[in-house]
């Protein structure tokens, strides 16, 4: 279970030094959401390794532990190899079933389902709370879980020509595997693998040539064909955006419409809990910025714009950008006037008003709030949280060997 | 210009009325050509960001240079001959006694002028010259693989005025009058065609080494020359 | 002279013509000349003077015997030239013409340009043609193989994603039997440099990620290589000219760098990645420069080796030369830090003559190699040059940081009977240096 402790000030939850010393490999430090609990892999001799848990080691040891995570509930899950097979722990008990290989570890946001790739003999699907799909296919690449935990997705490959056979290949071996069953028609390529918000649809881009791009939801085919399209989304539980690219330049299709102008490239699309759509857009060679239902922001930037994300009311759109080499948050289109080596996807306060990152220059990590370096540095540091009421921030750093959870007000932050 | 008015004749048109039409359609034309082509370059979005001014003026002094770049230094011979070519084509006309003179007629302006017996050369340079590369064509397999009728054309187009020229100037052939009036009119023709053949290579070269130059000095870092 | 050449068969090339009518082809040609091209097409082939100066500077002409059919402005003019003079208008017969000249004859090396006096970019037109062709289909199957295998699995021999962590996982154990403790992390966020590797390194030469993981290890460098798809830096796109699995593959790239939040992204010793990764890749995308830095291992080798952070235990002392591959050093200057790198490792090192960014291709590059067998003979046959250089040297090893450099070369090692030896920086490096005494096992 989480703990959402918004007082206590400050806790030594791990001695990581004392771990390096007691082992010979300690590493893959991860955090429950809560901050309360680290787990970090141990080698307590080759091939023998096991997650240690704020300082307290699982019992079961494995040759190899993978996708160690938190899942929402505050357990500890990863794929481990014990005895040259793969399975599931899940707070240090094993799932019964085994498997040739198993990767790709994801849990639903309410932290209740669990899936995975898998593979069997010479066969590819997903479990999904210890069920293995019915089907399985010639491979399976990346897994989706549907936001209820109910539905799990993977490409999976239905035709296996053999090696060299293009025409075969050509004409669509790949489709998407949902719950272990496809849709009907298979393409040279799918991707962009979304599910809708109410879990009852899904939807991907599939290439049907050279240059015939288009969505599917739920393996029906928009009508409309383009000359390249990126990834969709779903907008609400039944509409589609995606980017597309149409004779001069790219623009944002919802249910196969271009709607925007032409830019001269178009994606990560994202929208608003209002409904509004940003998108990362090149208004002309080399320069980019955001777009907020199809006005871009009057500054670019000229080396990345990152997926831009709104403030939890919708009324803020913020990006990370990197200009002159370095990287810094830009809001509603005005960059903060610092730069660093990296930054961190931003946190808006639950009323929109703050943002704060986690960034680094020159090996330290700081909290930057607003545009404003925190004092501390840390020698590692996770990025930080708003509370609910938006007064205080949690997080988790790497201070003189040890792990740390701190709660600080804004005013902490930057003393 | 008024001499054709009161004695219309070929000879005053080609000496008057056509020199002006020449000039217009050479500048016009010219002008036209690099304006579109700038313009049609924006359409590529990849030209203009990379330009830069630095390394086009390092391609363009290298390969103006006689022997500036590793590909004139390995055909030695070739290089020396075009240059040879391109200078006395340039300067020839453009310091010849007899053009300035007609400058100062029109406008009452002019300039250093080569001696007529170095002019002379000069023009004899310049039809060896062709000769040499009709041969070249003609003989050299990789090129003789690659010419076209065109390209005999616009050898002959530019050797044409100088042949002429030379043939007027020694009274040879032809009346002299007869002899400078075709002059006259294969050199207005050369003129007229620069903006519309491969003569536009005058004009073009800047561009395309522009191009070139700062993709290779810019942006790969490395040596277009 | 005329075009005569021995008839070779490839699928992807004669069976696709067999499927397709004139209505694609003119469709495809039409598309490229009225939606893709402007003024770069229109002045490079108006100013061409046809004055020859190319000619000689190309390797598959001098390896021909001085066959005119093979020299750059003649490969324009038997491609581009004859399809812009046809008006689109060209038969089947015609494309199988241009598909075996761009693809097989040309190793977009850009080394005419840098001898011809306007420099007219004749790779770009080369690729034109290729591009045409990869609209029609026509693409050596050979490289649409892997070019298919791209667009799903952006790796480019169709690898699964367990067989790739798997490797990487059995890769790690043997590292562990030169290395205390070694690891190779996989997917780990926040470390500084995101690794890629060759999707052939991945399957059948994987002792060139053991030993970049031994040289990253010693070097400590904070590095991690994808858990995902993108994990292999190739991109067979470039070779087809098919920009939209291109660009694909390089955005899939980029955005692991981003979403594992590291600094720069490094990859091996490799040419037409680094190529697309930053030119024609991220300016499809519409970036004029890499958004992160994209580092080629001659330049991660090259800053190992001046900070210190690597040491050189004992020098190799038999004679080497150097192929500098066209990708990283006429495209990108690295001669200078090429030879740094030579010079720590070996004491006797003799030059190819021209050398640097003036260098003859290894005639594989550009797609060549990728070609495959039915086109062996043409890269082998082009190689001439190559092998020439190579034998004058008397050398005994050469390096060539270049995946496509070091195969071609190997295979002219056996042909031409040159008896040297073929190798990566990487290996020589981790063979050579020095380990801590802490470090061994």
């Amino acid at each position: 279970m989480l703990n959402w402790d918004w007082d206590t000030k400050e806790k030594i939850i791990c001695d990581i030094n004392e771990l390096k010393e007691k082992f010979p490999v300690v590493n893959e430090f991860v955090l429950s959401a809560d901050r309360e609990k680290i787990s970090i892999l141990v080698e307590i001799e080759y091939k023998k390794v096991t997650p240690c848990i704020n300082g307290k080691l699982w019992e079961n040891v494995f040759e190899r532990v993978c996708y160690p995570q938190f899942s929402q509930n505050g357990n500890l899950i990863c794929l481990v190899l014990q005895n040259y097979e793969w399975t599931l722990a899940n707070n240090d008990s094993l799932i019964e079933e085994t498997f040739d290989y198993a990767w790709n570890l994801k849990t639903d946001i309410n932290g209740k389902s669990i899936a995975f790739n898998i593979k069997k003999g010479d066969s590819y699907g997903v479990c999904l709370d210890g069920n293995v799909w019915n089907n399985l296919f010639f491979d399976a690449r990346d897994l989706f879980l549907s936001p209820d935990g109910k539905t799990a997705a993977s490409y999976v490959k239905i035709k296996n020509p053999p090696l060299l056979d293009i025409f075969s290949s050509k004409e669509g071996i790949w489709t998407v595997g949902i719950n272990g069953s496809t849709w009907d028609k298979s393409f040279i390529s799918v991707y962009g693998l979304c599910f809708s918000p109410d879990s009852k649809k899904v939807t991907a881009t599939v290439r049907l040539s050279q240059q015939e791009f288009t969505v599917a939801v739920d393996g029906i085919l928009w009508n409309e064909t383009f000359l390249n399209a990126w990834e969709p989304i779903f907008i609400n539980d039944n509409d589609v955006a995606v980017a597309v690219k149409v004779e001069n330049g790219w623009t944002l299709a919802i249910n196969g419409k271009p709607l925007w102008k032409i830019f001269n490239q178009l994606w990560h699309q994202k929208v608003s809990p209002d409904g509004k759509i940003a998108a990362v857009v090149s208004t002309e060679f080399g320069k980019w910025t955001v777009a907020i239902d199809g006005k871009p922001w009057k500054k670019t930037f000229s080396q990345a714009v990152l997926p831009p994300f709104f403030s939890p009311d919708g009324k803020k759109v913020a990006a990370l950008i990197r200009e002159n080499n370095l990287w810094t948050v830009a809001i509603d289109g005005k960059p903060w006037d610092i730069g660093f080596d990296r930054i961190w996807s931003p946190q808006f306060s639950p009323d929109g008003s703050h943002c704060i990152a986690k960034a680094e220059k020159d090996g330290v990590y700081f909290i930057v709030l607003d545009g404003k370096i925190g004092k501390d540095v840390f020698d590692m540091l996770w990025e930080p949280q708003f509370s609910p009421d938006g007064n205080k921030i949690v997080i988790g750093c790497i201070k003189n060997g040890k792990y740390i959870r701190k709660v600080l007000t804004l005013s902490e932050v930057l003393r | 210009m008024e001499q054709f008015f009161l004695d219309p004749s070929i000879y005053t048109l080609a000496r008057g009325p056509l020199v002006w039409l020449a000039f217009l359609v050479f500048l016009i034309g010219m002008f036209y050509r690099v304006f579109t082509t700038l313009k049609m370059a924006k359409k590529e979005k990849v030209i203009y960001p990379y330009l830069n001014l630095k390394y086009t003026l390092r391609s363009i002094f290298r390969w103006l240079m006689p022997f500036g770049s590793i590909s004139m230094r390995k055909h030695p011979w070739f290089t020396a001959v075009t240059f040879v070519f391109h200078i006395c084509l340039i300067a020839t006309p453009l310091f010849l006694t007899g053009h300035i003179e007609l400058w100062h007629e029109s406008w009452r302006i002019s300039w250093w002028a080569l001696p007529v017996s170095l002019a002379d050369a000069m023009t004899v340079i310049v039809i060896l010259c062709s000769i040499l590369l009709i041969f070249r064509r003609l003989y050299q397999q990789d090129i003789k693989f690659l010419t076209s009728f065109s390209d005999y054309i616009v050898i002959i187009l530019v050797a044409l005025p100088f042949i002429t020229g030379f043939l007027a100037h020694h009274e040879l052939l032809l009346e002299y009058k007869i002899m400078l009036t075709i002059h006259m009119i294969s050199g207005e023709i050369m003129l007229i065609a620069i903006p519309f053949t491969r003569l536009s290579h005058m004009f073009m070269f800047f561009l395309t080494r522009a191009h070139t130059g700062s993709e290779f000095g810019a942006v790969r870092h490395s040596r277009d020359y | 002279m005329e075009f005569k050449r021995k008839p070779v068969t490839d699928i992807g090339i004669d069976e696709t013509l067999n499927r397709v009518d004139e209505a694609k082809i003119k469709k495809a040609i039409d598309w490229v000349l009225n939606k893709e091209t402007s003024a770069r097409l229109k002045v490079f082939v108006e100013t061409c003077m046809r004055c020859g100066m190319c000619t000689t500077s190309c390797h598959h002409y001098l390896g021909h015997n001085n066959d005119p059919t093979y020299a750059p402005a003649a490969k324009v003019k038997q491609t581009i030239w004859d399809i812009l003079n046809k008006k689109g208008n060209v038969s089947k017969e015609d494309i199988k013409k241009y598909a075996r000249i761009t693809f097989t004859e040309c190793n977009l090396c850009r080394r005419c340009v840098q001898f011809c006096p306007f420099g007219i970019d004749i790779a770009y037109l080369i690729a034109l043609v290729r591009r045409m062709c990869c609209l029609i289909g026509v693409v050596p199957q050979y490289i649409y193989d892997q070019v298919l295998s791209h667009m799903q699995t952006t790796n480019m021999l169709w690898f699964r994603q367990d067989e790739w962590l798997d490797t990487i996982q059995w890769l790690e154990d043997e590292l562990r039997a030169e290395i205390k403790n070694g690891k190779i992390p996989v997917g780990k966020k926040d470390a500084e440099v995101l690794y890629l590797a060759h999707g052939l390194e991945a399957k059948y030469m994987t002792g060139l990620i053991t030993n970049m993981a031994k040289i990253m290890n010693v070097a400590k460098v904070d590095w991690t290589l994808p858990d995902t798809d993108g994990w292999d830096y190739t991109v067979k796109a470039l070779y087809a000219q098919d920009f939209e699995t291109m660009g694909k593959v390089i955005k899939t790239h980029y955005e692991t760098a981003f979403r594992l939040n590291v600094k720069k992204i490094i990859i091996g010793e490799c040419g037409h990645a680094f190529r697309t990764a930053v030119y024609e890749g991220v300016r499809y995308l519409g970036w004029q420069e890499p958004p992160i830095p994209y580092i080629h291992g001659v330049q991660l080798f090259y800053e190992l080796l001046k900070e210190g952070k690597i040491k050189i235990a004992k020098k190799i002392e038999e004679p080497v030369t150097i192929q500098d591959p066209c990708n990283i050093i006429r495209y990108r200057g690295m001669g200078k830090m090429l030879r740094y790198i030579v010079a720590q490792l070996c004491e006797n090192i003799v030059e190819m003559s021209p050398k640097d960014d003036h260098n003859y291709c290894c005639s594989a590059g550009g797609g060549m190699i990728d070609s495959g067998p039915p086109w062996k003979t043409a890269r082998i046959e082009g190689g001439k040059v190559k092998a020439e250089q190579i034998r004058n040297t008397g050398a005994k090893i050469v390096i060539a940081p270049c995946h496509t450099c070091h195969k071609g070369i190997e295979d002219l090692n056996i042909y031409y009977k040159l008896n040297v030896h073929v190798k990566f920086l990487v290996d020589i490096i981790a063979e050579i240096m020095e380990i801590p005494e802490e470090m061994k096992p």
